[in-house]
C-alpha cells in the first residue's frame, strides 16, 4: 500500500508533491506528480477517501516527520520517471485537444438561435396517417418511417413543442475533444409526454410518432433557418447508425452575406435528436429479454428484441444520463480529463458509440467509469476512487475492461443519483453478450456492442494495460497518440466477402425483429460460423461492413440498401493457425458433441487414430499453393454453412504475399506451410554432425565450441537452405570455432592469424584422414588490412557448406591495441575493430538471440525473408548487413505496440514498412528488448506477468537508460546523422551501432523514402496483387547509369524453383559440381571489384539474388557521389580518375575534374563479356 | 591543351574499346634518402585500372625501347576500398618482424605508382619520351588486353581465393619462425633493459600492453555488473552508520528531494521539447 507523502525541498519555490496514490489493486503504485494544481494531493486508504489540501508550506515539524518509508516512495517516484513524464504528457495532450473557446462561443450562438427557431414551430394535433401522407407528398420532406412502413393505424400523430431542449453528449458534459474530421454537438428535443400512450413501445408505434415529429420539425425548420440568417444544410442521419433512430444533422453553408451566421470554420455540425420523455413506458417491459415486436409466427414464443427495446429505452434517457454523468464529474475532479483520455484512446482504435464502430464510445466509457466509482468489484468494492488522478481513472477503467469478462459475467450498477447503490460485478452469470446493466433503467449500456467488437475492445484494453504497466519505456505514444485503426496493419488476415442477394431469403420475419437489418444478420452469421470453424486458430474474428452510409437526404424515407461487401478481420494464434488437422471430440465422448462436430464439418469430418492411441474425430486439410490452411477452412465452412460457392466471392491478399517467397527446390517444397522450417532443420542437423566430427579430431588444442553464425542457421536467410545449392549466395554458412584457452597465442596480429592457419591446416588434414568431409582453405578479406586470415571451408555429404573461422581470446586484445596505437587513424582503426566484433563476436550473440526468437515467433522467419527480398528487389540489400535487416524486422515482433504481434507474413511485412516509414532515426533510437514476451495474449494475469517480469531477462530501466545515453552521446556529436543513421540498441549490442556502422546517409534515406512511398500506396489504394507487385519494382531513374548484366540461369543451382516452371520437370541437385566456383554468381565478384576500384566515387547497387527476378536478369546501377563531381585543384591523393579542365582562356589552370567517361569505359572494360548493355542517364 | 599541372606532366592515353581520353600525370620521383646519387624513378598518378608491372613494361617497350624497368611499385590502396593504409602488424606489436609490407607501397595514394628504371640512361630515355609525348599532346595507346577481363577474370578471382595447402603451410611455418625469433630478440632486449640500472638507480618497468574497449563502444558494463559492484560497496558501507547523526539524515533527505526535483525538471524539459515538435497531435 502506498503511503501519502508530502515532501518539499525546503527552500525551493516550486514545490513538488509526490503523490504515491494507491493503484487500483494496490499492487503497484504509480506516483503522479502534479505541479500545476497547487500542492493538493489526494490519497485513499481502503474504501474511504480523504482528500487533503495543503495550502500552506509544510511547517518544520511536518518536514521532520518524513519517514524512511516516505523517502522510499519518493525514490521510487524518481526511478519510475515514466509516470512523471506520463502525467506531463497527458497535460500537454489535453491542452492540444481542447476545444477552442472561439469555436465554442460561435457554436453556442448558433445553438441559441436554433433553440429560438424551434420554439417558433407551431403545434399541430391529431393528424391521421392519411392526412400525413397527403401533407408530406412534396418532394421536399419525407417522413423517415423505419421499416416496415406503417399502413393502417388507429392512432393519431401530433406535434407539440418539445418538453425540453438540451445539450447532451460530450459537448453537453464539456468533455469534448477536437477531432480532425469534425465534431458534432448533440442537441436533444424531448417529445412531450402527452403524445404517447403506455403501449406505444410496441410494434414501432413510438418510433412512427417520433419519425413524424422529426419530419414536421424539419419541414418547419427549413424555412425558418432561411428566414433568420442561419444558412444550413439539413439531412437525415441514423443516430449511432441505429436504423430505427433517424435524427437531423445540421451543417453550416458558407455564404458571403455578413449577416448570416456561418459556422463551417468551426468544423462543428449539430445533431438534432428527438428524444422520448423519460419514464413514459414501463422500463421492465423493455428489458433485453422481452419481445416488443409482435408478429405472426409459427413458433410458440417470439424471440426477444433487445436491439429494438434498447433503442427505445435509451432514447428516453439522454437527459437522465447527462445528469448522472454530471454528478460524477462534480464529485470527481479528474473525471473530465479521464473522459477525454478515454475518448482519444477509443478514437485511436476506431471505436465509437455507433453500431458499426463497435458500439463503445465516449458515453459508454464515461458511464463505466461512473459505475466503477461506485463499486464494480466482486463484492461491490470500489474500483475507482474520487481522489484519483485522470491517469489513474483511465488506467483503472482500462484495467477493468482488460481483466473483467463482461460477457460471461456482467456489471450491474444503478444510475439513480444520490442513492449510492454499489455497482457489482457478477461473474459467471452473464448473458453471453457484453453487458453493463443499469438496474434503475433496466438498460444494457453495451446494447450496441457485438461479441466481436467486445472481444476486440478487450484485446485492445489488455494491450494498453501491458503498456501502462511498462516501467522501462515511455509508452505514451502507442497508448494515446498513435492511430492504430488501420485494418491492414491491425489484422493478420483481411477478407473481403460479397454476399449474393439470394441470401436475403434466409432473412425471415423472426430474424428481422432480432437483428433489425440484413447486414446485422449476415455479420452475426459470419461471426458464428467462422468462430466455430476456426476455433483456437483465431484469437479475434471481427466482421464489419465495407462502408456504411448513415446520412441521407430529407426527401428520402430511408437508405435503401447498404453495401453487400463485408470485411472480415482475423488475428491468429500462431501455434494453432497453420495446423493441418482440426481435432474434434474423442469418438467415445458425448454423442451430442460428436454429432455436432460431424454436422458442422459434413463430408470433411473423419475419424483418425493418433499416435497416443486415441481415436478422434477430425478434419484434415491440405496445403494448396501458398493458400494458408485458415483460408481453406474459411472457404469450406462458408460454402457449407452460408451459401454454396460463396468462396468464389471471398478475396484476400494474404496468399499473394506468401507467393512472393521463393519455393525451395525440395521434394516437398511447394506444399509446406509458410512457417515450416524443415529445410532449416536439415541444415542444422548437418551442422551438428560436423561439430561432433570436428570435436572428435585429435588436434593440438581441443575444440571448445563451434558457434553457428550464418543467417541460414538462424532461420532468416533469404532463401531456404537446399542441399547442393552452391549458387545461393548464402550457401556457405559461417561458423566460429574456438579452441580451449591457451596462453601461447602470439602477441602480434599476423603471427596470430598464422597460428590459426596452422590449426586449420591440421584440422583439414585430420578431416580428410578421418572423415568423408571434403574441405579446403581459402583466403579471407572481410577484415580490412588483415590479409592473413584464412578460413576452412567444409562440404558435407548432406550437401551443405560451412566456412569455419577461428576466434581466440587474444584477437580482441589485438584489435583494441591497434586502436589505441592508431593515433591519427583512430577512427579507421575503430571501424576495423567493429568489423572484427561483428564478424567474430556480435554475430554469435545475434545468431543465438535471433534463432530463439524465430522459434518463439513462427511468422518471423518468413516475414524477414520477404523483407529481405523486398530490399533486394530495390537493390538495397547489399548495402545493409544482414543482421541489421533482421533487427529492423524484429521490431514489430518484440515491440508491436499499439498493434499486436503479427501472425502472418502480410501483416509482418506491412508493419515493418510502416515502422520504417515512420521512424525518425535522426531523433529517436530503436531499442529492442530481444526476449520472448507474451504481450498480446488474450488472458491477462497480473501476478503471472509480475513473476514473469522478475524471472525474465528483459531490459531493465538502467540498461535501457544506458543505451539511450549512448544514443544521446552519438547524436550530440552528429546531430544530423551524417555518420550514424540507424541506432539499434539491444542487450546484445548496447552500443547501438555495431550493425549499422557501415550504413551511409543516402542509403538510409532511400530506405525511409521507399518505405514511405510503399505505405502511401497501401494506405491510398489498399493492397491488391497489382499494388503488391508494384512494391517490388525498383525505381531506376535516380541512378546515373545502369549496367545490364547478361542473364545467367542460376536459380536451379541456387535451390529455387524458377518461376513459370513445373516442379516435376526439374531435378533436385544431388552432388557438388567439380568446380564449385563455376556455379558462383560472377556479378558479385564484378561488383566487389568495382567497389574496390571506384567505390570512393560511385555508389554501386545490384541484386544479390538476381535469379528471383523473372528471367535471372541482373543490373548494376551507379550513382556518382556528388562531392566528387566538382572541379578541384590538382593533388595526387584524390584517388579519383581525373582530367585537366580544358580552359582555352587560362592555360595555366591547376584545376582538374572527374573523368566520368573514362571511368565508365574502364568499368565496361572490366565487365567484358558479363555486360550486355550500359545505359547512361541524360 | 593542358600539358602540365602543378609540376606534373599530363599524358593523354587511350584504353582499349574507349573513345575518350584518360590522363596520367607524371613527374620525376625525387627520393631524398636514396642510396643513389640521383633518382631513376618516375612517379605516376591517375593510372588506369589493372596497371601491373607487366602492363607498364609493355607500355615502355611500346614508347621507348631500351628504357628497361627495374621495378614497379603500386599503391596498396589502388585495389582497395580504403583510403589510408594501416599496418596492423605495426599497430599490434613493436617486435621487429620481417614484414611483407612495402613502406613505399603503403604510402602511395590510390591509383599512383612508381616506376624505377634499371639505370640512369634508361630513366632518361623514358622520361624524355614521355615528356615529348606530353608536350606534343600525343594520345598513347595503353597496352591493356581487352579480353583479359570479364567472366574468366572474375572466375579466376574466385579460384585464387583457394589456397594451396603446401604453399600455405610453408608460409605459415616461415612466418612463425620469424616471429619466434623476433620475440626472442625482443625479450632478450627487454631483460637487458630490466637489469640496467640507470644513473638515478631506477630500473625500467615493463608491463603488458592491454587495452580496454569502453572508449569505442560506449558504456558496456551491464546492469548486473553494476549491481554487483554496488552490492559490494553497500556491504562495505553497512559497517559505517550513515543515519547516526541528525545532519546525516537531513543531508540525505535533502539530496533525495533535490534529485527528485531535478528529475522532474528534466522531464518537464523533455515534454516541452516534445511539444515543440508538435508531437501531441493525436490525429
Amino acid at each position: 500500500m502506498g503511503k501519502r507523502s508530502s515532501v518539499t525541498s525546503g527552500h525551493a519555490k516550486p514545490r513538488v508533491s509526490a503523490a504515491a496514490a494507491v493503484d487500483t489493486a494496490g499492487s503497484s503504485s504509480k506516483p503522479v506528480h502534479d505541479s500545476r494544481e497547487s500542492e493538493s494531493e489526494q490519497e485513499s486508504e481502503s474504501d474511504e477517501e480523504k482528500p487533503q489540501k495543503i495550502s500552506h508550506p509544510p511547517s518544520k515539524k511536518q518536514r521532520k516527520q518524513i519517514s524512511a518509508q516516505e523517502i522510499q516512495v519518493a525514490r521510487e517516484t524518481a526511478e519510475l520517471f515514466k509516470s512523471n513524464i506520463f502525467k506531463l504528457q497527458i497535460d500537454e495532450l489535453i491542452k492540444e485537444v481542447k476545444l477552442k473557446d472561439a469555436n465554442i462561443d460561435k457554436i453556442e450562438k448558433v445553438l441559441h438561435k436554433l433553440h429560438d427557431l424551434i420554439r417558433m414551430i407551431p403545434a399541430t394535433e391529431n393528424l391521421t396517417l392519411e392526412e400525413l401522407e397527403a401533407r408530406f407528398t412534396s418532394k421536399k420532406v419525407v417522413i423517415p418511417f423505419p421499416d416496415p412502413k406503417p399502413s393502417k393505424v388507429n392512432y393519431k400523430f401530433s406535434y407539440l413543442p418539445p418538453e425540453d431542449v438540451s445539450l447532451v453528449g460530450s459537448f453537453g458534459l464539456k468533455t469534448g475533444v477536437s477531432q480532425n474530421h469534425g465534431m458534432s454537438v448533440d442537441m436533444i428535443l424531448t417529445m412531450p409526454k402527452e403524445l404517447f400512450q403506455p403501449k406505444d413501445y410496441l410494434n414501432y408505434r413510438a418510433l412512427y410518432k417520433r419519425a413524424f415529429y422529426l419530419a414536421y420539425l424539419t419541414d418547419h425548420l427549413i424555412p425558418l433557418t432561411k428566414k433568420h440568417n442561419l444558412p444550413v444544410k439539413i439531412s437525415y442521419q441514423y443516430f449511432n447508425d441505429d436504423i430505427l433512430y433517424p435524427c437531423l444533422t445540421i451543417e453550416s453553408i458558407k455564404t458571403d452575406n455578413p449577416d448570416d451566421l456561418c459556422f463551417h470554420k468551426t468544423k462543428f455540425s449539430i445533431k438534432l435528436i428527438v428524444g422520448l420523455p423519460f419514464g413514459v413506458f414501463e422500463n421492465k417491459k423493455l428489458m433485453p429479454n422481452k419481445n416488443c415486436i409482435r408478429i405472426q409466427s409459427d413458433s410458440e414464443e417470439l424471440p426477444p428484441t433487445p436491439l429494438y427495446n434498447s433503442s427505445i429505452l435509451s432514447s428516453t434517457a439522454f437527459d437522465y444520463y447527462l445528469k448522472y454523468l454530471y454528478t460524477s464529474k462534480k464529485a470527481t475532479e479528474s473525471f473530465k480529463d479521464a473522459c477525454r483520455l478515454g475518448k482519444i484512446w477509443l478514437n485511436q482504435r476506431g471505436f465509437s458509440g455507433s453500431v458499426n464502430k463497435g458500439g463503445f464510445g465516449h458515453f459508454e466509457f464515461a458511464v463505466l467509469m461512473s459505475a466503477l466509482l461506485h463499486g464494480g468489484g466482486l463484492n461491490g468494492n470500489k474500483i475507482l476512487l474520487h481522489g484519483f488522478s485522470s491517469y489513474q481513472l483511465f488506467k483503472g477503467t482500462i484495467k477493468y475492461l482488460a481483466t473483467m469478462d463482461l460477457s460471461s459475467g456482467y456489471l450491474s450498477f444503478s444510475s439513480l443519483i444520490g442513492e449510492n447503490i454499489a455497482s457489482k460485478f457478477n461473474p459467471n452469470e452473464g448473458f453471453n453478450v457484453p453487458t453493463i446493466f443499469d438496474k434503475n433503467l433496466k438498460l444494457n449500456i453495451l446494447w450496441k456492442m457485438t461479441s466481436y467488437s467486445y472481444n476486440l475492445l478487450k484485446h485492445d484494453a489488455i494491450q494498453t494495460l501491458e503498456l501502462l504497466n511498462d516501467v522501462v519505456k515511455d509508452r505514451f505514444d502507442p497508448i494515446l497518440l498513435h492511430n492504430s485503426n488501420h485494418d491492414q496493419l491491425r489484422y493478420d488476415m483481411l477478407l473481403n466477402i460479397t454476399i449474393p442477394d439470394d441470401l436475403i431469403e434466409q432473412f425471415g420475419p423472426l430474424e428481422k425483429i432480432t437483428f433489425l437489418t440484413f447486414e446485422n444478420f449476415i455479420m452475426n452469421k459470419l461471426y458464428v460460423i467462422l468462430k466455430m470453424a476456426l476455433g483456437d486458430r483465431a484469437t479475434q474474428v471481427v466482421v464489419k461492413l465495407e462502408k456504411f452510409q448513415n446520412v441521407f437526404a430529407i426527401h428520402k424515407r430511408k437508405i435503401n440498401s447498404q453495401t453487400n461487401n463485408f470485411i472480415i478481420g482475423l488475428m491468429f494464434n500462431p501455434d494453432e493457425c497453420e495446423k493441418l488437422v482440426t481435432k474434434g471430440p474423442d469418438n467415445d465422448d458425448h454423442e451430442e458433441e460428436v454429432i455436432k462436430f460431424r454436422n458442422f464439418w459434413g463430408a470433411k469430418a473423419s475419424l483418425r487414430r493418433f499416435k497416443n492411441g486415441t481415436i478422434q474425430n477430425c478434419v484434415v486439410w491440405s496445403i494448396k499453393e501458398s493458400e494458408p490452411v485458415t483460408l481453406s477452412i474459411i472457404k469450406y465452412s462458408l460454402d457449407h454453412h452460408l451459401y454454396k460457392d460463396i468462396s468464389s466471392n471471398i478475396s484476400t491478399e494474404l496468399p499473394a504475399f506468401n507467393k512472393k517467397l521463393p519455393i525451395p527446390l525440395l521434394p516437398s517444397g511447394s506444399n509446406q506451410p509458410v512457417i515450416s522450417t524443415s529445410s532449416f532443420a536439415n541444415l542444422k542437423t548437418s551442422f551438428e554432425s560436423l561439430t561432433r566430427a570436428i570435436s572428435k579430431l585429435s588436434l593440438p588444442l581441443s575444440v571448445k565450441s563451434m558457434f553457428p553464425a550464418s543467417s541460414s542457421l538462424r532461420y532468416t536467410s533469404t532463401l531456404q537452405p537446399v542441399p547442393f545449392a552452391v549458387s545461393n549466395p548464402d550457401f556457405w554458412n559461417e561458423v566460429i570455432l574456438q579452441f580451449e584457452s591457451s596462453a601461447k597465442w602470439p602477441d602480434e596480429l599476423f603471427a596470430l592469424e598464422k597460428v590459426k592457419s596452422a590449426f586449420l591446416l591440421k584440422t583439414l588434414d585430420e578431416l580428410h584422414k578421418e572423415t568423408a568431409y571434403k574441405a579446403f582453405i581459402t583466403q579471407d578479406d572481410t577484415i580490412p588490412f588483415n590479409s592473413h586470415i584464412t578460413i576452412l571451408r567444409v562440404l558435407t555429404p548432406e550437401g551443405f557448406g560451412f566456412k569455419i573461422r577461428v576466434l581466440t581470446e587474444r584477437d580482441e586484445t589485438m584489435y583494441l591495441r591497434a586502436v589505441s596505437n592508431a593515433d591519427k587513424q583512430k577512427a579507421r582503426a575503430q571501424d576495423i575493430y567493429l568489423k572484427f566484433n561483428q564478424k567474430y563476436i556480435g554475430v554469435v550473440k545475434h545468431s543465438r538471440t535471433v534463432s530463439t526468437l524465430s522459434h518463439h515467433f513462427p511468422f518471423y522467419s518468413p516475414t524477414v525473408r520477404l523483407f529481405k527480398i523486398w530490399l533486394d528487389s530495390h537493390l538495397l540489400l547489399s548495402h545493409f548487413s544482414e543482421e541489421l535487416v533482421e533487427l529492423i524486422a524484429l521490431k514489430p515482433f518484440v515491440d508491436p505496440a499499439p498493434y499486436s504481434v503479427p501472425h502472418s507474413v502480410e501483416n509482418g511485412f506491412l508493419r515493418i514498412l510502416e515502422f520504417l516509414a515512420s521512424w525518425n532515426w535522426k531523433d529517436t533510437s530503436l531499442i529492442l528488448d530481444l526476449v520472448k514476451n507474451d504481450v498480446g495474449g488474450d488472458s491477462y494475469n497480473e501476478l503471472d506477468s509480475e513473476t514473469f517480469n522478475k524471472l525474465s531477462d528483459k531490459l531493465t530501466i538502467q540498461t535501457q537508460q544506458m543505451i539511450e545515453d549512448n544514443f544521446t552521446k552519438i547524436r550530440k556529436n552528429d546531430p544530423t546523422g551524417i555518420k550514424t543513421q540507424f541506432f539499434i540498441g539491444s542487450k546484445d549490442d548496447p552500443s547501438g551501432i555495431l550493425w549499422s556502422n557501415e550504413l551511409t546517409l543516402p542509403i538510409a534515406s532511400r530506405l525511409t523514402a521507399l518505405a514511405r512511398s510503399a505505405t502511401e500506396i497501401i494506405r491510398s489504394s489498399g493492397v491488391n496483387e497489382i499494388n503488391l507487385n508494384l512494391l517490388f519494382v525498383p525505381v531506376l531513374q535516380d541512378y546515373d547509369f545502369i549496367i545490364d548484366i547478361k542473364s545467367h540461369k542460376l536459380s536451379t543451382s541456387a535451390g529455387v524453383l524458377p518461376s513459370n516452371s513445373f516442379k516435376n520437370l526439374i531435378n533436385n541437385q544431388t552432388f557438388f559440381p567439380d568446380d564449385i566456383a563455376s556455379k558462383y554468381d560472377l556479378t558479385q565478384a564484378y561488383i566487389d571489384d568495382l567497389n574496390r576500384k571506384f567505390g570512393n566515387v560511385i555508389i554501386f547497387s545490384s541484386h544479390s539474388y538476381s535469379f528471383l527476378n523473372n528471367d535471372g536478369h541482373n543490373i548494376i546501377t551507379g550513382l556518382f557521389v556528388p562531392a566528387t563531381l566538382t572541379k578541384k585543384k590538382f593533388r595526387v591523393n584524390f584517388g579519383i580518375n581525373l582530367k585537366p579542365v580544358q580552359d582555352s582562356k587560362d592555360k595555366d589552370t591547376e584545376e582538374v575534374i572527374i573523368n566520368k567517361e573514362s571511368i565508365l569505359d574502364q568499368i565496361r572494360l572490366l565487365g567484358g563479356d558479363l555486360i550486355s548493355e550500359v545505359k547512361i542517364k541524360g | 591543351m593542358v600539358t602540365e599541372i602543378k609540376g606534373f606532366k599530363v599524358l593523354p592515353l587511350k584504353i582499349p574499346n574507349s573513345s575518350v581520353e584518360s590522363y596520367i600525370f607524371f613527374k620525376k620521383h625525387e627520393v631524398k634518402l636514396a642510396g643513389d646519387s640521383e633518382s631513376r624513378s618516375i612517379f605516376f598518378c591517375n593510372l588506369p585500372i589493372a596497371s601491373t608491372t607487366k602492363v607498364l613494361k609493355k607500355f615502355f617497350q611500346n614508347i621507348a625501347i631500351g628504357a628497361t624497368m627495374e621495378s614497379f611499385t603500386a599503391s596498396y590502396l589502388t585495389d582497395s576500398a580504403e583510403d589510408v593504409f594501416l599496418d596492423l602488424s605495426k599497430l599490434t606489436s613493436d617486435l621487429d618482424i620481417p614484414s611483407e609490407v612495402d613502406e613505399s607501397s603503403a604510402k602511395l595514394p590510390k591509383n599512383c605508382g612508381i616506376v624505377t628504371f634499371i639505370d640512369k640512361s634508361a630513366f632518361q630515355l623514358a622520361m624524355n619520351k614521355l615528356k615529348s609525348l606530353s608536350s606534343g599532346y600525343k594520345v598513347v595507346e595503353w597496352p591493356l588486353e581487352a579480353n583479359s577481363f570479364g567472366s574468366q577474370y572474375f572466375l579466376g578471382k574466385y579460384h585464387s581465393q583457394v589456397l594451396d595447402v603446401e604453399t600455405l603451410s610453408n608460409s605459415v611455418s616461415q612466418a612463425l619462425i620469424d616471429f619466434d625469433k623476433a620475440e626472442k630478440d625482443s625479450i632478450e632486449h627487454l631483460s637487458n633493459q630490466r637489469e640496467l640500472v640507470d644513473e638515478d638507480g631506477f630500473t625500467l618497468v615493463v608491463g603488458p600492453q592491454r587495452k580496454t574497449k569502453a572508449g569505442i563502444l560506449g558504456q558496456q558494463k551491464s546492469a548486473i555488473a553494476k549491481a554487483e559492484s554496488q552490492k559490494a560497496q553497500a556491504k562495505m558501507k553497512k559497517k559505517q552508520k550513515e543515519d547516526f547523526y541528525r545532519f546525516q539524515l537531513r543531508e540525505k533527505k535533502k539530496e533525495e528531494m533535490n534529485e527528485l526535483l531535478r528529475k522532474f525538471k528534466a522531464d518537464q524539459e523533455k515534454v516541452r521539447a516534445m511539444s515543440d515538435k508538435k508531437r501531441f497531435r493525436p490525429y
